[in-house]
């Protein structure tokens, strides 16, 4: 079985008119896990957001490939019908609609017509997956993400990406707002799932969740480039030291994206 | 828009009337109206011009003598699976007369009425008499509620005695067939002191059917009592549906209104609830969906007289295609009804560059010491909904079908009866996705 591959290269993108990400590099493979780390405002949110599709950015260069695939061809549901996922900052409510329906919608979206998850199987399978995130069984028939805290709302996140057991997860800041407790049951998700079949591409603002799930690879994304690829030493050293000597090193002035200097 | 003299006179009236062996005064009462509907104006309607509709074809499809026919026909089977004769409260209006009406022997024994209301003219006089058309709704409001007054055949009579709680919803279909006449079914219900019920009344239309429709709904919710009443509208193009649904509650009454307004034609509907009492209470969900070149008109009414009486609004609409949809709350607060709390949020969703919505909170508030709130927007399916949804691998049109779906279900899942919720759902996929 071949292992699932999502090939970014040189990969540019605008909103409106602003160029954030200034040519970003990275292949991420079934099995690893990529941490990006870096300063606010460097770009990272909009890497995750240009790869799913959002509307509002705006490709200006480069290529990204899933499984040899151009995925920037694909609107956002294919994107995900490939294989992609991208568990969110900032989750949007849906008042109506069940998380439980809602993912069952999401399952079946990506089967064929006449091979739609059983009631019973689904069922069993949420309950599986809900009891590992800990969350309550009410939970299920609340709807989609509304009224509930930052808290909930991420780790709902990481059940759908359980459920729906995407080749490619990219997750944005899922650990912000949250504390130890949390922090470890959404690690425990995602650890649950690190197999060949699955690469993850982990953004992060702060070190402390990669204590709980390990990286392969720690890249650090500054003025919309990836300028430093390293191993998870890399992340100890930030979280130490902060990134003022990365900076020095690089000769960065202000590592926010809108600026002109070079790198 | 005119009374159509040719074949609709006092002559045809009177004949109409006795026919049907009606009591004196219920004769004279329709010579009256009739005398009225001629010359009272068409209710007064903010920006639709409902005067250009099809208000014509009246003459309501009776000129045969009506017929009574217990088994419920093949056809309404196929269009309804689940209709069922045997079923222990239901009552099915065909044109102008009741077919079927059956209720639970229990219930009867227990005091509780549900027949046809012209079956009831007779065997509750002084109850019909007293309530019928003399307060919740009256006659010369316009000319189409003198019409409905003049013309109103079969219908539906509910008393329940007091404290008397029925579970089992009472069911009531009512089936329109005719072709270029018109349909004028009444609902009385009266609910007695610390009674409670739930009462559903489900519209629908054959194929042919054309016409217009002119239905009344009126409801006295006496001391205590509460009453559920859901109702949904699934008309034709070709049927014009003039609807008023008027509730008088007394002191801590409680009434519920639930709307499925799914007609394809055009539509005028009021519902209104009239807080009397101290402590009465009303709350009102409506979903509507617009579609072709339809224009449909839903007005939802609360008029606060007593002290502490609450009431609460809340409407939705979807537009598609050319329609245009205006969806109005109107809180009305009385002098001296202290202690009112009245709140309503209306919003229409817009899915075509040339539909059309309009969401309108009327407020008028003759007392300080109230509260009172209102939200209504207009707008379209929300992008960032739409690209979370698609971000799961959900298709982009069947992403936007079920956050629609989720803005209706409000009213949905408070159908009491499961078949007319499937059937409400069929109805709404079909106005959404063809």
């Amino acid at each position: 079985m071949t292992k699932p591959v999502l090939s970014i290269r040189d990969f540019r993108v605008k909103v409106e008119d602003k160029e954030i990400l200034k040519g970003v590099t990275l292949e991420v493979k079934g099995g690893e896990v990529h941490a990006i780390m870096g300063p606010n405002g460097t770009g990272k949110s909009t890497l995750a957001a240009a790869l799913m599709g959002h509307p509002k950015y705006e490709v200006v260069g480069g290529s990204v490939t899933l499984n040899g695939k151009d995925l920037l061809e694909m609107d956002v549901s294919e994107r995900s019908r490939s294989g992609l996922f991208l568990a969110m900052q900032y989750p949007s409510e849906v008042s109506g609609v069940t998380n439980a329906d809602f993912l069952r919608s999401a399952i079946n979206a990506r089967r064929a017509e006449d091979d739609q998850i059983s009631l019973i199987k689904f069922i069993r399978m949420l309950e599986e997956k809900m009891k590992m995130l800990e969350m309550d069984e009410s939970f299920a028939h609340r709807y989609l993400n509304e009224g509930f805290s930052g808290g909930e709302k991420k780790r709902n996140e990481i059940l759908q990406m359980m459920m729906l057991e995407p080749q490619i997860a990219i997750l944005d800041e899922v650990d912000s707002g949250l504390d130890i407790d949390a922090l470890k049951i959404v690690a425990k998700g995602v650890n649950s799932m690190r197999s060949e079949r699955t690469g993850f591409l982990i953004i992060t603002h702060y070190q402390r969740l990669l204590n709980y799930i390990r990286p392969d690879f720690v890249h650090v994304m500054m003025q919309g480039k990836i300028v430093r690829s390293g191993g998870p030493e890399l992340a100890e050293r930030l979280e130490a030291e902060g990134y003022d000597w990365l900076k020095e090193e690089l000769g960065i002035v202000d590592e926010t994206v809108g600026q002109n200097v070079q790198v | 828009m005119s009374v159509d003299v040719k074949t609709v006179d006092q002559e045809w009236i009177r004949r109409f009337s006795e026919q049907r062996g009606e009591p004196r005064w219920m004769t004279e009462f329709r010579l009256n109206a009739f005398e009225l509907a001629e010359k009272l104006p068409l209710p007064k309607v903010e920006k639709m011009r409902i005067q250009r509709w099809r208000l014509d074809r009246v003459v309501p499809s009776a000129d045969r003598p009506f017929f009574q026919d217990s088994a419920v026909l093949p056809e309404l089977k196929q269009e309804m699976p689940w209709l069922d004769e045997k079923l222990p409260n239901l009552l099915i209006q065909q044109d102008d007369s009741v077919s079927h009406s059956r209720l639970d022997e229990e219930l009867q024994r227990q005091g509780v009425v549900f027949q046809s209301l012209d079956s009831a003219l007779h065997r509750h006089e002084a109850l019909i008499r007293e309530h019928f058309m003399t307060e919740a709704l009256k006659v010369d409001e316009n000319r189409l509620t003198a019409l409905h007054a003049s013309l109103w055949s079969g219908g539906v009579f509910v008393y329940v005695p007091p404290n008397r709680e029925v579970e089992l919803p009472l069911q009531a279909l009512f089936r329109f067939s005719g072709q270029g006449l018109g349909f004028y079914p009444h609902v009385l219900v009266i609910a007695d002191e610390n009674s409670s019920l739930t009462i559903v009344d489900h519209c629908v239309s054959s194929q042919q059917a054309a016409g217009l429709h002119v239905g009344v709904t009126e409801v006295y919710v006496k001391r205590g009592a509460r009453v559920r009443y859901a109702t949904v509208h699934l008309f034709n193009q070709a049927i014009t549906d003039i609807s008023y649904r008027r509730a008088v509650v007394a002191q801590d009454g409680q009434i519920e209104w639930i709307l499925g307004e799914m007609n394809d034609g055009n539509t005028l509907a009021e519902n209104n609830s009239i807080l009397k009492g101290k402590g009465a209470s009303s709350a009102s969900r409506l979903i509507a969906i617009g579609t072709g070149k339809q224009q449909a008109n839903y007005q939802s009414r609360n008029w606060h007289i007593g002290q502490h009486t609450n009431s609460e609004i809340l409407s939705r609409g979807v537009t598609r295609d050319q329609s245009w949809l205006i969806v109005d709350g109107v809180t009305k607060i009385e002098k001296g009804a202290r202690r009112a709390d009245g709140r309503q949020a209306q919003s229409v969703l817009m899915l075509s560059e040339h539909s059309r919505g309009d969401a309108n909170p009327i407020l008028y508030i003759d007392e300080n010491d109230v509260q009172a709130g209102h939200a209504a927007g207009v707008g379209q399916v929300s992008a960032e909904q739409l690209y979370y949804l698609m971000s799961r691998g959900i298709p982009k049109e069947e992403a936007e079908y079920l956050i629609i779906l989720g803005f209706l279900e409000p009213v949905v899942s408070r159908i009491p009866v499961e078949g007319i919720r499937q059937q409400l759902l069929a109805v709404i996929e079909r106005k959404l996705r063809t």
